[in-house]
C-alpha cells in the first residue's frame, strides 16, 4: 500500500487515525492499534515477510533483555551478527554467489532471493539500537513499545532512519495534549506536499528519463543530460517526497520524527551535500561506522580508510551492486579530497563551489541509475558530446518545475512550519492539492517510490 | 487558527472528492451506475473496450457484430437493412482472443434474448500456434466490466479521467458536442477519403514483391511444404465462446477477406487447417461459417484495401449483402468471392484458400 494511492488516503489512513484518537486516552490500546495498522500496512505487500518482521524484531528485543540481565557483550556481537547476517542473505547472497560464480568463469546462479521490503531500513534501527546498549545509551522498553518503533508504518519501508531513543518516549505522550490542531495541520501539510512533488513532478519525471536510461547505446548530448538532471531531480524529489509524507503522518499521530532532506542541491561542496542528503542515513552511518572506525581525528590516513569504508558501504547498503559500491567510493573520495582541501585553507566563491559539487553529483547519480558500468559508461559519453548534440527528446516543462523545487523554492520544512499560515485559505489550497492528487493517482497503478529498493 | 485550517480543508477536500464522486455516479460514463440519470446519444469514451458493455446492456440492439478492426467497418446499419434486425458494433481494435471471448460471454449474459451475432473471424488473431498473447499491451482491458461482479465495476471509478468523461458525456446529452462513438458502436476509423492506390499499394506489397505476388509464386509454395500438425490453442476459448453466446441467436462466423498477399505468408496452410477447425466447432453450435479469406476477385483487388488485413467502406457494404446471399442460398458464391465452411454446402471447404499460381482477373 502506497502513501499516494487511494487505498491508502481514503481507507487506510482514515481508519486508522479513527481508531488511534479513538483510543487516544488509552495508551496500552493506541500503540496496539498502531501495531495492527503497521503489520496490516507492511503485510499488503507481501504478507509472507510479516513473520520476518516480527521475527528479527522479537529476537532483538530478547536480546537486548539478556543483555540488560547480564550485560556482555557477547549477546550484543550475537545480535548484530544475526541482523546484518539477515539483512546479508536477502539482500547481498545473490550479489556474492553471482560474483564468485562469474569470477570462477561459471554460469550465474538461477534462483532468486525477494527481498523483503524495508528491510535495510528497519535492520539498521535494530543494530543501532543494540550498539546504543552497548555503549550504555539504550534504554530499556517493553516488548509492545518496542514493536512499535519498528513497525510503526509511517517510517517502516523507507524511512527516515529513526533512534529509538528519540521516538519510544514520544509514545508516552498523549496525542491529545495541547498544540494538537498544529500538530495535524502541519501533518497534513507535509503529506500533500509529499504527495504533491511525487505525483505531480517525480513521476512524469521518471516516465521522460526511464527510456532515456534504457537505449542501451550513447545518447545524444541533450538527450543525455536530460537523462542525468532528470534522474537527479526525480531522485531527490520521489525520495524527499516519501521522507515528507512520513513526517507528515507521524505529526497526525502526535510524533515528531527527525527530518531527511535539507534542500541538498544547494550544497556548495561535497561535505555539506551530505549533512543534508537523506540525513538520518548520513548520521547513522556518523556514529555507527565512520567514527567507530576512527574518524577525522586520528590521523590522514585513518580518516582516509574510515571514509572510504563508510562510503563504499554506504554504496553497498543502497543495492548489491557494483555500481553502487563505486558511487559510494567516488563519494568517499570526493570527501576526502573536499576535507584536505578546506583544510589546507582552499576556498572556492559559492557558484564556483556549488556548480563543481552539482556536476558530481550528477555524474555520481548517473552512476548510481545506471544498470552496469558499460550503460553508465554510455550516458557519460552521452554527456560530453560522443554520440551528437540534439537528440529526439524535447526537454519537458516538468523538468523546470523540478529544478525550480529543488533548487530555489524553500524545503517543506522551512514551508510548512515558517511560510505556512494558518489561514483557511490556506487549508483550502492544500485540500484542492490533495483532491488533485487523489483524482491523478486513481487513473493508473500508483508508481512506486525509488527508495523502495533499497 | 489552525482548527479553522483544519475544517477548511476537511470541507474542501470531502467537497471536491464528493462532488466529483457525485457527478461521476450521476452521469455514469461507463454505465455501471445504480444511480446514473443521464440519457445517452452517444458515448464520451473513445476506447471500445469500455463502450461495447454498455451497447450490450443497454437493450437497444437484438443483433451484434462481433471482432475486431477487420469486422469494424461494417456498418451497423448495413447489416439492418440486409438482414434485418438492430445490429450495433461491439468490434474492439486490436482485440485479442482473450478480449472478444470475454465480449461474447458478456453477450451471453447481459443479451439474451439476441437473435443474431455476426463474428468476424481474424485469422491472425485465433489460429496462432502459441497462445496470442492476453491483452494488447497498448490498450487496458477493462476485466471488470466484463465479469459476473458488480460490485468490482466500482474500481477506479474516482479519477481525473473520469471526471474528464463525466463533463464530455454531460455535453452530449445536452447536444453541446458530437459523441465520440454513436450509440450503435459505428465510426468508420479508416476514412475513405485519405485513401489512395499507391499508398495502398505500398502497405499491400511490403512483404511480397508485386509481380512474384501477382503469380502466387512467392511464399506459397514454400507454405505448402511446411504444413506441420499444429495446435491453434486459441480456439478451446472461441469454443467456450460460442457456448456462452444466446442458444436461440443466430451465429454467424464470416472470415473477413484479406488480401491475396496475407494467403502466401508462410503460415498459409497451417490457416486453412485453423479454419477447418473453426468450421468444425460453429457446426457443433449449427451456425454458419463464411470464408471471405480466399483468392478471389475480391481479395486480388488492391482497391479495395487500405493494407493486407483492412478493406474499404466498399467492400464492407458489399460484403454484408453477401452475408445475407450466403444465409440464403447455403452454398458457395458462384462468383468464388466466398465460401462456406459451416452451414451450408461447399465444394471446396476442403480445398486451400483456392490459391491459383496464375492471377484472377
Amino acid at each position: 500500500m502506497l502513501f499516494q494511492s487511494q487505498g491508502f488516503i481514503l481507507i487506510f489512513l482514515p481508519a486508522t487515525l479513527a481508531a488511534f484518537y479513538a483510543l487516544a486516552n488509552r495508551p496500552t490500546g493506541r500503540e496496539y492499534a498502531l501495531i495492527l495498522a503497521s503489520l496490516i500496512f507492511y503485510g499488503w505487500w507481501d504478507p509472507r515477510f510479516i513473520p520476518l518482521l516480527v521475527g528479527q524484531t522479537i529476537f532483538t528485543w530478547m536480546i537486548a533483555e539478556a543483555f540488560l540481565r547480564k550485560p556482555s557483550p557477547f549477546w550484543i556481537w550475537i545480535g548484530v551478527a544475526a541482523n546484518l547476517a539477515v539483512l546479508g542473505f536477502f539482500k547481498y547472497a545473490l550479489f556474492v554467489a553471482g560474483a564468485a560464480v562469474s569470477f570462477v568463469g561459471l554460469p550465474e546462479p538461477g534462483w532468486n532471493i525477494v527481498l523483503p521490503i524495508g528491510i535495510s531500513f528497519y535492520t539498521f534501527e535494530l543494530v543501532s539500537y543494540l550498539v546504543d546498549l552497548k555503549r550504555g545509551t539504550g534504554g530499556h522498553y517493553g516488548l509492545r513499545k518496542f514493536c512499535l518503533f519498528i513497525f510503526l508504518f509511517p517510517h517502516l519501508i523507507a524511512g527516515p532512519i529513526i533512534r529509538h531513543n528519540e521516538i519510544i518516549p514520544q509514545f508516552d505522550e498523549s496525542p491529545l495534549r495541547p498544540g494538537l490542531a498544529q500538530r495535524f495541520g502541519w501533518g497534513i501539510a507535509f503529506f500533500v506536499v509529499g504527495c504533491a512533488k511525487k505525483v505531480l513532478i517525480a513521476d512524469p519525471l521518471a516516465r521522460i528519463i526511464d527510456p532515456i536510461f534504457n537505449i542501451h547505446r550513447i545518447p545524444a548530448l541533450t538527450d543525455a543530460w536530460l537523462g542525468a538532471l532528470g534522474f537527479t531531480f526525480q531522485l531527490f524529489l520521489d525520495f524527499s517526497a516519501y521522507s515528507e509524507m512520513a513526517i507528515g503522518l507521524g505529526l497526525m499521530l502526535g510524533l515528531r520524527f527527525p527530518d531527511n532532506f535539507n534542500v541538498p542541491y544547494r550544497a556548495t561542496d561535497i561535505r555539506e551535500f551530505w549533512r543534508r542528503w537523506h540525513m538520518t542515513l548520513s548520521r547513522w552511518l556518523r556514529d555507527y561506522l565512520y567514527i567507530p572506525l576512527g574518524g577525522s581525528r586520528n590521523g590522514t590516513a585513518v580518516y582516509i580508510k574510515a571514509t572510504l569504508i563508510t562510503m563504499g558501504l554506504c554504496g553497498l547498503w543502497h543495492g548489491a551492486g557494483f555500481t553502487f559500491i563505486a558511487w559510494g567510493l567516488m563519494h568517499g573520495v570526493a570527501l576526502i579530497v573536499c576535507h584536505v582541501w578546506q583544510r589546507n585553507g582552499r576556498e572556492l566563491s559559492a557558484p564556483v563551489g556549488w556548480a563543481v559539487t552539482m556536476v558530481f553529483v550528477i555524474v555520481g547519480w548517473v552512476v548510481f541509475r545506471a544498470d552496469d558500468f558499460a550503460s553508465a559508461g554510455q550516458m557519460l559519453a552521452g554527456m560530453i558530446g560522443s554520440g551528437g548534440i540534439a537528440g529526439d527528446t524535447r526537454w519537458p516543462l516538468v523538468l523546470a518545475a523540478a529544478a525550480l523545487v529543488s533548487l530555489v523554492g524553500p524545503s517543506t520544512k522551512d514551508f510548512v512550519e515558517e511560510n505556512l499560515q494558518p489561514r483557511p485559505i490556506y487549508g483550502a489550497g492544500l485540500a484542492a492539492t490533495a483532491v488533485l492528487v487523489i483524482l491523478l493517482v486513481g487513473m493508473g497503478q500508483p508508481q512506486n517510490f525509488i527508495y523502495f529498493q533499497f | 487558527m489552525w482548527s479553522r485550517f483544519l475544517w477548511a480543508f476537511g470541507l474542501t477536500a470531502l467537497t471536491g472528492l464528493a462532488g466529483c464522486l457525485l457527478l461521476i455516479l450521476l452521469v455514469d460514463p461507463l454505465g455501471v451506475s445504480p444511480i446514473g440519470v443521464i440519457s445517452k446519444p452517444g458515448y464520451a469514451v473513445s476506447d471500445r473496450r469500455f463502450v461495447a458493455p454498455q451497447i450490450i446492456a443497454s437493450g437497444d440492439f437484438d443483433s451484434f457484430l462481433v471482432g475486431t478492426s477487420t469486422i469494424h467497418h461494417v456498418d451497423p446499419a448495413r447489416a439492418n437493412s440486409a438482414l434485418g434486425g438492430r445490429f450495433a458494433t461491439v468490434a474492439i481494435h486490436g482485440g485479442t482472443p482473450y478480449e472478444l471471448t470475454k465480449m461474447m460471454q458478456l453477450i451471453g449474459r447481459n443479451a439474451p434474448q439476441a437473435k443474431r451475432i455476426i463474428i468476424g473471424v481474424d485469422a491472425r488473431r485465433w489460429c496462432k500456434t502459441e497462445p496470442y498473447a492476453q491483452y494488447n499491451p497498448k490498450v487496458l482491458f477493462p476485466d471488470w466490466l466484463y465479469d459476473e461482479s458488480r460490485v468490482n465495476d466500482f474500481q477506479g471509478l474516482l479519477n481525473l479521467k473520469m471526471v474528464g468523461y463525466s463533463v464530455r458525456q454531460f455535453k452530449i446529452a445536452a447536444g453541446w458536442r458530437a459523441p465520440l462513438i454513436p450509440a450503435t458502436g459505428y465510426s468508420n476509423s479508416l476514412v475513405d477519403s485519405r485513401w489512395s492506390l499507391s499508398t495502398a499499394r505500398k502497405n499491400l506489397y511490403k512483404k511480397h514483391k508485386k509481380d512474384a505476388a501477382a503469380h502466387g509464386l512467392d511464399d506459397a509454395d514454400e507454405a505448402a511444404d511446411t504444413e506441420g500438425k499444429h495446435d491453434h490453442p486459441d480456439l478451446v476459448s472461441l469454443d467456450r465462446a460460442l457456448t456462452a453466446l444466446p442458444a436461440q441467436a443466430d451465429v454467424i462466423l464470416v472470415v473477413m477477406p484479406s488480401h491475396f498477399t496475407a494467403l502466401l505468408n508462410k503460415d498459409r496452410s497451417d490457416i486453412e487447417r485453423c479454419k477447418r477447425e473453426i468450421a468444425a466447432l460453429v457446426d457443433k453450435r449449427h451456425g454458419t461459417m463464411i470464408d471471405f479469406r480466399i483468392d478471389s476477385a475480391w481479395t486480388r483487388n488492391d482497391e479495395n484495401f487500405f493494407d493486407e488485413n483492412h478493406f474499404r467502406v466498399g467492400l464492407a457494404e458489399a460484403l454484408i449483402k453477401r452475408v445475407k446471399q450466403a444465409m440464403d442460398q447455403k452454398q458457395d458464391a458462384e462468383d468464388g468471392v466466398y465460401r462456406m465452411l459451416a452451414g451450408g454446402k461447399s465444394l471446396s471447404r476442403n480445398a486451400d484458400a483456392g490459391l491459383s499460381t496464375s492471377p484472377r482477373r
